[in-house]
């Protein structure tokens, strides 16, 4: 079928529209709204849609610039059948539809129906616009339908199950699967889901999955029988290892107690060997101090006798010093004697020198002492002359008023201080004169006033002059005149107090009183001091002492004169006096020097004396000690002598001692050699260890003995389970268990390649089968893409699902349509329709037209070079290609005709 | 003097293999119930002793009930018992022989046993018993290493007949033994070179569980009961051993059936999906009608159909019922005849016979990625899915 003219009239902004068709590619070309798409939809309508169609789709058709119903004219070729003419008057239930086809004249339903039949199509029924718009929808690419995909467009155009018989036709192949290979596909793909999950493990409730769980829990169950009868084997082993070792252990703990047992023997041995040899040393011990003792005896008693001899000699030099001494101490004490005689001579005589002597002293002094009374006495008479004297001045001032000069200061004081008083009220004092007037007539202060004479008016007065005249006299005016009067008056007073108490009645007599004391004082101060110079008071006591002196001095003389046998003629004077004092005192200086002298060979004589004396104790105490020495060493040597008895019986002791002492020690040496061949020491650390090992032993017995009873205990059964036979059988359920997971394995495997060939071979078929639309897609994707572009067409079930691309500079893997970019998916999906239609056009006497409107927006300029390639390719195999853009020029090299539409300028004034 | 002569007795082994619980009881009682063929075989052959050689317990820890059962069936066989521990049932620390419980039940059920725990001389009324029991912890690696001792035979008797008791492997026959070692722990190996031969007069041996002569005076004398499947053409188990003994005499010895239960082992080759009715009639002989008397070791080659293996498992099915134990080991390579490769391939479902092509072709030319026991059991799968489905 290929399409030759439309005509379109009142069909929307179309009132008068004729477009002839080329038989290969026809460009149907113009701007935006110049009604393209409204052309071929027109057409589309004109071929499936009902003339009789109302509503909404009759509304829509209707131009809205001429009155008249939209009619759609449409002249197209069926092979060889020829031209068919149809006409279309969309005019709701009053439209008209004419077929005109093999000469014949079809209206009405009838047209309807002729024209479907003609198209290979059922009869749109009445309502059916939907059913219509439908209609070649895989060959009708309505605008923005472009990437669609066309598996979609199939099964709106319900050209499925045509295609797929077409392509069975061309390639030759049988339909896919039959029914038989459906239900079985399904029962081995039911059973490997039943199996297996979708990642391919075995399905938990799969009796693959159960046998494995038996499997593991039966081999757990096997290694706990293993476990069981391990321990009880074990156990055996324990047991006998135990009971052997218990065997040697006691064996050789028998032998050690035998070797201790010989050991504990030779022990007790050594122990009654050394008991007797600590015996033995004791005597030996005993034997060697008695026989160093007899010894020792011996020789005490020797170097005694020896002491003894020496110690006599040692008295000799002593007696002969002892009889020296005594012979110079008695010359020396004889010498002594005679100056002792000779000195109480000069002291005799010495002493009544002195005594003479202290009599004239005395007799000297008592002259001296009588002068001196002889002056104080007549001192005396002078100074009783003076006190009487001073007793007389004394009376004189007793009579005078008792002036001192501080009271005389303060009388004169006031004196002065009077004066000035007195002075001032002089001063203010006012002078009343009565020069003439009558006696008796003129008074002051009721004092008449004698005319020629001055009164003085010191204070207020009133003078009255006659009876009637009263005048007031007021010196100094103010109150000064009384101040000043006031003043005069203390001052008076004052002074009067100060008199009285000197007992006075005028300054004068004061003055003169004071005069005549201050004479007296010199007076009595005058007498005082010569009193004082001759002596005073102290004058009697002098007198006395004195006196006391005469009679002292007396007293000596006579005492001193008693003393001596002869008189002396006292001095007469004091010189006489002093001349026999110094010649006695040059004979005393005579003869004391002269005793001096025998006194100091005394004193030699005796300190010579002491010295020998004291040489003589020493010895003598010397002599003591040796003495003593020599009775306590006869005293010793008589007690030995006694013990030890004579020389010749020593000599028999110590012989005897000394055989005793060496009998017991040879037994002694005896005794220590049968020691020494017992080895004490390695004897004694033989019980030790033995001792200890037989205890380490021991403990291991005890623990074997646990041992062994710990496995007696394991190895008594109760006899209510056989472990070794169920160990037997858990290993047969295992191998059992093995055996069926491998059959089973077996068989779900033989599941899984069933259900996996059936697949792989479905797939096989279905691209065998798909081959003719596979490689009609290829080819015309070649012309696009260039060689080794590969198209797979996908048909599932009897039914095209799409289609798989793959182009060598994307990789060997085939994209489905979906995974494809928008501008490849409509350089596909075209392709893929221009396939379709070809396959589909052998019921259409070889040819249909494919419409494109605007069908390549997304493809980039570069690529419509090769599309028109494509459509150029499916015009040569026998397709008719409209295309509709509003870029003419991109299809320049189409093999073909271009139609320019130009907009309706009514429409547009319209709008 | 004729006594009879019999070991590993095993009682109390679990044939843990089997798993149905009634039918491990049945192999159980088995074992005991055969004791009871010995006593009345011993009462007909006129014997005056059974010697066992060791292993009468198949464990160390048998349940008490095991012990009174045994115990009770000793009891009853009226004449006197001697008995050895053997490796299974080794005397020692911790032993069965050491349990309290044994020895109440041994004397009050049993007071014909005696259980001679001690390597030595055991003298009777008609013979000298040299017992060589396998004892844990023992002087001798070899049990019978005690009879090389000098003093060993003066004090005997020696007008009595001499049998030494003993369990282990003789040395020649070690390297053959392959099947001893099923559940024993420990290895033991007999020296009979230790034996002074001219000193005894039978050497009565356990451990090996086939009746086997190992010279004039030794024997195996396997066990009473059958418990293992037969590997080999001479071996022959669920014997007693009658044997006459006289002091410096050759014994006389003779084999006696007493075993319950019958163990096979067959082999088939299949080379079509005819040789199933083969398989049938040779299985028919063997049971000669009988149910739960009978043990089957049935190993499987050749090839077989898809519908041949599924018929094959429905038989399996039913012999598993009528057998005690049928154990089969299938090495059965499934091939699909020509009618299931084309009813599988030749389809008007492309998807079948694509997979179906497909898993032939990994059967034939197995690739190391892909197992080819799962493309046969996948190839299975797919065929019986198909024709499940295709009935609908």
């Amino acid at each position: 079928m290929r399409l030759i003219s439309a005509q379109l009239a009142n069909y929307k902004l179309h009132n008068d529209l004729r477009v002839e068709f080329h038989p290969d590619v026809t460009v149907i070309s113009g701007p935006n709204e110049a009604g393209k798409s409204t052309l071929v939809e027109a057409i589309h309508r004109g071929l499936f849609l009902r003339s009789k169609t109302t509503g909404s789709k009759l509304k829509e058709m209707k131009s809205r610039f001429s009155p008249g119903n939209p009619e759609v004219s449409v002249e197209f070729v069926v092979g060889e059948k020829g031209l068919c003419r149809v006409k279309k008057i969309f005019a709701g239930q009053r439209g008209t539809t004419t077929v005109n086809f093999e000469g014949r004249t079809f209206h009405g339903d009838e047209a309807e129906r002729k024209l479907a039949e003609i198209l290979g199509e059922e009869p749109v029924q009445a309502r059916g616009g939907k059913q219509a718009v439908r209609r070649w929808s895989h060959l009708w690419v309505w605008q923005g339908r472009s990437s669609e995909d066309v598996a979609l467009e199939l099964e709106t155009a319900q050209k499925n199950e045509l295609l797929i018989r077409r392509v069975q036709e061309l390639g030759g192949a049988s339909v896919v699967q039959s029914e038989l290979d459906a239900r079985v596909a399904a029962y081995f793909k039911s059973r490997v889901q039943e199996i297996f999950t979708n990642t391919g493990k075995p399905r938990a409730t799969s009796p693959l999955a159960r046998l494995q769980r038996e499997l593991s829990e039966a081999l757990d169950a096997l290694e706990k029988k293993k476990a069981i009868c391990n321990q009880i084997s074990r156990a055996r082993q324990d047991y006998i290892l135990a009971t052997r070792a218990m065997e040697t252990l006691s064996e050789k703990m028998e032998q050690g107690k035998r070797e201790l047992q010989r050991v504990l023997k030779e022990l007790d041995e050594l122990d009654a060997l050394e008991q007797k040899r600590k015996e033995l040393k004791g005597v030996a011990q005993e034997r060697k101090e008695w026989l160093s003792r007899l010894v020792a005896l011996n020789e005490e008693i020797v170097s005694l006798e020896r002491s003894e001899k020496e110690l006599g000699r040692k008295f000799v030099p002593l007696d002969l010093d002892l009889e020296r001494l005594g012979r110079e101490l008695s010359e020396l004490r004889k010498s002594r004697d005679e100056f002792l005689v000779r000195m109480d001579a000069v002291r005799e005589e010495l002493s009544k020198e002195r005594r003479r002597l202290g009599i004239i002293q005395s007799c000297e002094r008592l002259l001296e002492l009588e002068d001196r009374l002889a002056k104080l006495k007549a001192r005396q008479q002078k100074l009783s002359e003076l006190e009487s004297q001073l007793e007389l001045v004394r009376r004189q001032m007793a009579q005078l008023p008792k002036v001192s000069s501080g009271q005389m200061e303060r009388i004169r004081k006031a004196k002065e201080e009077l004066a000035r008083a007195e002075a001032a009220l002089d001063a203010m004092a006012t002078g009343v004169e009565v020069i003439e007037a009558p006696e008796r007539e003129a008074f002051l202060d009721g004092r008449p006033l004698s005319p020629g004479k001055e009164y003085t008016v010191t204070q207020r007065s009133q003078l009255t002059v006659g009876d009637s005249v009263v005048l007031a006299i007021i010196p100094g005016g103010g109150h000064a005149l009384s101040t000043c009067q006031d003043w005069v008056g203390k001052s008076r007073a004052k002074l009067q107090t100060l008199l009285d108490e000197v007992g006075v009645s005028s300054v004068r007599e004061a003055l003169e009183a004071f005069s005549q004391l201050e004479e007296l004082k010199g007076k009595e101060q005058g007498l005082l001091q010569r009193i004082e110079d001759i002596g005073g008071k102290g004058l009697d006591d002098e007198m006395g002492k004195t006196e006391d002196g005469i009679s002292a001095a007396r007293a000596e003389i006579s005492r001193l004169e008693s003393m001596l046998d002869s008189k002396i003629s006292p001095p007469e004077n004091q010189a006489q006096a002093k001349e026999l004092i110094d010649g006695l005192s040059g004979q005393i200086e005579l003869l004391e020097k002269k005793e001096g002298e025998l006194r100091a060979k005394v004193e030699d004589c005796q300190a010579l004396e002491r010295a020998k004396s004291s040489q003589r104790e020493q010895i003598v105490e010397r002599r003591h000690e040796l003495e003593h020495r020599r009775v306590e060493l006869e005293a010793r040597l008589k007690a030995k002598l006694e013990e030890a008895g004579d020389e010749q019986m020593r000599l028999r002791s110590i012989e005897k001692a000394t055989k005793e002492l060496s009998e017991v020690e040879a037994e002694l040496k005896e005794l220590d050699e049968a020691i020494a061949r017992l080895q004490p020491e390695l004897l004694r650390h033989d019980k030790q260890w033995l001792t200890s090992a037989l205890e380490q032993q021991e403990r291991e017995l005890e623990g074997l003995k646990k041992r062994k009873i710990a496995a007696e205990t394991l190895l008594r059964q109760t006899g209510s389970s056989d472990s070794e036979a169920e160990l037997k059988m858990e290993a047969s359920k295992v191998e059992l268990l093995q055996r069926r997971l491998a059959q089973e394995q077996v068989r779900a495997e033989a599941f899984r390649m069933v259900h996996d060939l059936f697949q792989q071979k479905h797939q096989e078929l279905a691209a065998r089968f798909s081959e003719p639309l596979s490689k009609r897609i290829s080819l015309y994707l070649a012309s696009m893409f260039g060689p080794g572009v590969q198209a797979q067409a996908v048909i599932e079930s009897n039914t095209f699902k799409g289609v798989q691309v793959r182009r060598p500079q994307m990789g060997d893997i085939f994209f489905s349509f979906s995974e494809l970019s928008q501008g490849t998916r409509e350089q596909v999906a075209a392709a893929v329709r221009l396939a379709i239609a070809e396959i589909l056009a052998t019921g259409h006497e070889g040819c249909l037209p494919v419409v494109f409107d605007d069908a390549f927006t997304n493809s980039d300029s570069s690529r419509v070079m090769y599309i028109q390639r494509m459509l150029n390719l499916a015009s040569r195999r026998g397709l008719q290609i409209i295309l509709l853009t509003s870029k003419p020029s991109d299809y320049s090299f189409v093999n073909g005709a271009t139609v320019r539409l130009e907009p309706n300028p009514l429409a547009s004034e319209v709008k | 003097m004729r006594f009879i002569h019999t070991a590993d007795w095993h009682i109390g082994k679990p044939f843990a293999w089997i798993e149905d619980e009634e039918k491990r009881f049945l192999c159980r009682s088995a074992r005991l119930d055969t004791i009871k063929e010995i006593g009345r075989l011993a009462r007909e052959e006129d014997a005056s002793l059974i010697i066992v050689a060791g292993d009468v317990f198949d464990s160390n820890t048998p349940k008490n009930s095991t012990v009174s059962r045994l115990c009770y069936a000793i009891g009853q066989l009226g004449l006197p018992v001697i008995v050895i521990p053997g490796n299974h049932d080794i005397g020692g620390p911790g032993s069965i022989w050491q349990q309290p419980f044994f020895q109440r039940e041994s004397k009050n059920l049993a007071p014909n046993l005696t259980v001679v725990l001690e390597p030595g001389p055991v003298v009777l009324d008609d013979c000298v018993i040299l017992a060589c029991p396998c004892v844990q912890g023992a002087h001798f690696t070899d049990p019978v290493e005690w009879l090389s001792g000098k003093e060993v035979f003066k004090d005997l008797p020696k007008h009595l007949p001499r049998v030494v008791l003993a369990h282990g492997s003789v040395q020649d026959f070690q390297a053959s033994n392959l099947e001893r070692q099923e559940g024993s722990s420990q290895f033991h190996s007999v020296d009979l070179g230790f034996v002074p031969y001219s000193q005894v007069d039978y050497i009565a041996l356990g451990d090996w569980h086939g009746t086997k002569q190992i010279d004039d005076k030794a024997w195996y004398s396997g066990t009473h009961e059958p418990d293992r499947f037969p590997r080999g053409q001479d071996y022959r188990s669920g014997n007693v051993l009658v044997v006459d003994v006289s002091r410096d005499k050759s014994p006389s010895v003779e084999a006696a059936p007493v075993n319950c239960l019958r163990w096979h082992r067959l082999e088939h080759v299949f080379s079509s999906s005819l040789d199933l009715k083969y398989l049938i009639q040779r299985i028919e002989e063997l049971t000669k009608g009988d149910v739960a008397k009978d043990l089957l070791r049935l190993e499987l080659s050749g090839s077989l159909g898809i519908d041949a293996a599924r018929r094959l498992e429905e038989l399996v099915e039913g012999w598993k019922a009528k057998f005690l134990s049928l154990e089969i080991i299938n090495n059965i390579d499934l091939a699909p005849d020509e009618d299931e490769v084309a009813s599988l391939t030749n389809r008007p479902d492309p998807l079948i016979s694509e997979v179906a092509s497909h898993l032939l072709e990994l059967i034939e030319n197995p690739s190391p990625s892909q197992d080819r026991r799962v493309a046969q059991q996948a190839l299975k799968e797919l065929y019986l899915a198909c024709h499940r489905l295709s009935d609908r």
